[in-house]
């Protein structure tokens, strides 16, 4: 299995009418998705607004995924045409299709620097998320460190970090998750404050 | 049980998931920790943003429950019932195979349907080709007249989306 | 409605019942008032719901709306996915919005059948042309419904299978098959609120199209007797007959003769276009979709195109029949 599959698994129950699965994969791309319409969508509340549009639509279309591709290219797909909509409705210019068609929705790696949100708490929020995340980083033993390295930002199979790390893959798990626990920790305060738990 | 978790986010717990997947509706510690790890990943890879998962959940909520309907196995589905075969002679058909269309081929149906006579042209040979926006505005001006669309509303103009997609899609 | 309709039991007189002469006392009568209440209901009802469209190996998902009150009918569709697309139906005029290309293309309906949609001339045409029954009850998106089949008598047409909600009419899957009962295309709702309060603002399209950047059709459509002009159809597949004449334009180009045929459920269009150099000229040839079989062919200095969702047969035949004399 890997994490198409899961993908693929989440899709097929929602399919048959769970709705909590596809709140799994909301969960896991809507930082992803918003990402991606901020490129063509200047204003953080309106790709707030396009993005939940967009996850609705994917819901409703769900019937008609059929597993050909990627959940996340097809969702990129809907992602697309919706902020293609929203700016048509708004009368703004629809981008150039060369603006629109980046064939890379898998690859698609931002390293653009934070993006300014509208309210000062969400600003606030978004570079204490980013610090307390990188300070945890920092203060992580080594091999915790690179091991969740290697998995989230180079995307490498566990057999491929045990092979880096010349260790067993039961460890890599172990170290992966150990990471998060970690990071999650100290994460945890922060995303309870306040009954808003936007985050 | 967490680590099981965060395996399956790689995608690296072997056999089958589906205990899990249903551990996390019911586990709210598990879910929230489905939700933080998550986090984690977008963060260390620059995916800032507000979450937008809780105002779509609650819109979800509204939502009516999705089914998808069997998945469709071909389109030769043999009903028994409706025997109607007479014998065929078919004219020589000249084909028209819709390009770029993925998916849609050229039609061998057509082919097949009866009895050939001399003058069929094999499919392969043809290199004609309706232009597909030509297509659509003959359907989109047909289809108000059609009884069968009657029943439906404008439920059938969903035929003519496919033409417009080829055409813009390339 | 609130208590089931028990069509079946021919003794319930159905409000829109019409009398049903000998001439079709073979097929099942109460199979006709089925029919009957399904365009009945397609006209009357007010819904709301998602229906997938399936032809072949291609799935679509569209969202449709359609609403009757005292505004009159309003109807909206809305493909939920792939290409971007939006139908509006308000009156007698169809709007098409196609972001892709930036394009609005507007067409009026004039001779289209007012409520109620079904005449009895229509009806004697159906049960001459196909042998209506109905089937077993079947459920489908949660309805029960009842199948109504009408099969083809001879090859020029096409098999349909119905399933309509036994409380409303409401039709709520359709499969057409060809003469091997393959089936061609399916229309099923997967989600469908029947009745109660839709509100109106489910009309609205999103786009604008007096907005400067839409490049808009406008279909302007004429009743016309083509034959004064030269044209005719020499002959017809049987069981078809003529039920439209219009000039028209059709993707920008003006003059166009359009002629419906239709054998009391599939109509068959035939457009005749003058030949312009603005496009590339079309071969002859023979193309299908699903359901829908497209044939041309040149005529002197004009393109004969044939539509319609009736087999290849027919819409050849018809092409094949058309004539120019000056």
């Amino acid at each position: 299995m890997d994490e198409r599959d899961l993908d693929r698994q989440l899709v097929e129950r929602a399919q048959r009418g769970d709705k909590h699965a596809f709140e799994l994969l909301v969960s896991k791309y809507q930082r992803k998705l918003a990402r991606l319409l901020a490129r063509f969508i200047r204003d953080p509340s309106e790709v707030e607004d396009v993005a939940q549009e967009a996850f609705i639509k994917a819901y409703r279309a769900l019937p008609s995924f059929r597993g050909d591709s990627a959940f996340y290219t097809w969702l990129y797909r809907i992602g697309i045409n919706t902020a293609k909509n929203y700016l048509v409705a708004m009368g703004r210019r629809a981008p150039t299709a060369t603006e629109f068609n980046s064939e890379d929705a898998e690859g698609f790696e931002d390293a653009e620097q934070l993006r300014d949100v509208n309210t000062p708490e969400s600003v606030l929020m978004s570079k204490e998320i980013a610090h307390t995340v990188n300070n945890a980083m920092e203060q992580l033993p080594e091999e915790l460190r690179n091991a969740i390295t290697l998995r989230e930002l180079e995307g490498l199979s566990y057999e491929d970090i045990a092979t880096i790390m010349n260790c067993p893959i039961g460890t890599v798990r172990s170290r992966i998750f150990r990471a998060r626990e970690a990071i999650a920790e100290r994460l945890r305060p922060l995303l309870d404050t306040g009954k808003d738990k936007r985050w | 049980m967490k680590e099981k978790l965060s395996a399956i986010i790689d995608g690296e717990l072997e056999g089958d998931i589906h205990a899990h997947l249903g551990r996390l509706r019911t586990d709210p510690d598990l879910r929230a920790a489905w939700d933080v790890y998550h986090l984690i990943g977008d963060t260390l890879r620059g995916h800032t943003s507000p979450a937008i998962a809780p105002r779509v959940i609650s819109r979800l909520s509204e939502e009516p429950t999705v089914l998808a309907p069997p998945r469709a196995r071909s389109t030769v589905t043999r009903i028994g019932r409706y025997g109607m075969y007479a014998a065929a002679s078919m004219a020589a058909v000249a084909v028209v195979a819709w390009t770029a269309f993925p998916g849609w081929h050229t039609d061998s149906q057509l082919a097949g349907g009866g009895v050939a006579t001399t003058a069929e042209i094999p499919a392969e040979n043809l290199v004609v080709n309706l232009p597909a926006s030509d297509v659509e505005n003959y359907l989109l001006a047909h289809q108000p007249y059609s009884h069968v669309s009657a029943m439906q509303g404008v439920a059938p103009y969903v035929r003519s989306v496919a033409e417009e997609r080829r055409a813009a899609g390339k | 409605m609130d208590f089931a309709w028990r069509a079946w039991h021919p003794v319930r007189v159905l409000p829109f019942l019409l009398p049903v002469s000998a001439a079709i006392a073979q097929t099942d009568t109460s199979a006709l008032q089925w029919l009957q209440r399904i365009y009945a209901a397609s006209e009357k009802l007010s819904y709301a719901g998602t229906f997938v469209y399936q032809q072949g190996q291609r799935v679509e998902t569209s969202r449709i709306v359609h609403i009757v009150d005292s505004s009159g009918p309003g109807e909206r569709l809305e493909t939920l996915d792939g290409v971007p697309r939006e139908i509006v139906r308000t009156g007698d005029e169809v709007v098409c919005y196609l972001p892709a290309s930036m394009t609005v293309k507007i067409d009026k309906q004039p001779g289209r059948r007012p409520f109620p949609a079904i005449l009895s001339e229509q009806l004697k045409d159906v049960s001459d042309n196909y042998t209506v029954k109905k089937g077993e009850i079947e459920r489908v998106g949660g309805y029960n419904c009842q199948v109504v089949t009408l099969d083809p008598k001879d090859r020029m047409r096409y098999g349909h299978r119905l399933w309509a909600d036994l409380n409303t009419g409401m039709l709520l899957r359709a499969k057409t098959f060809n003469e091997k009962d393959e089936m061609l295309e399916q229309f099923t709702f997967t989600q469908i609120k029947i009745g109660g309060n839709i509100g109106r603002d489910q009309l609205k399209p999103r786009y604008s199209r007096q907005s400067k950047d839409w490049r808009v059709e406008d279909s302007g459509a004429i009743r016309a007797n083509l034959a004064e002009t030269g044209w005719t159809i020499r002959s017809k597949p049987p069981g078809f007959r003529t039920v439209a004449e219009l000039i028209r334009t059709v993707g920008g180009t003006g003059g166009v003769g359009h002629i419906v045929l239709s054998d009391g459920l599939a109509a068959i269009s035939v457009f005749i276009e003058p030949a312009t150099s603005k496009r590339p000229a079309p071969h002859a040839g023979l193309a299908r979709q699903g359901a829908i079989n497209v044939y041309t062919r040149p005529v002197g200095n004009f393109w004969v195109t044939v539509v319609g969702e009736a087999p290849a047969e027919s819409v050849k035949y018809i092409a094949n029949a058309v004539e120019y004399h000056k």
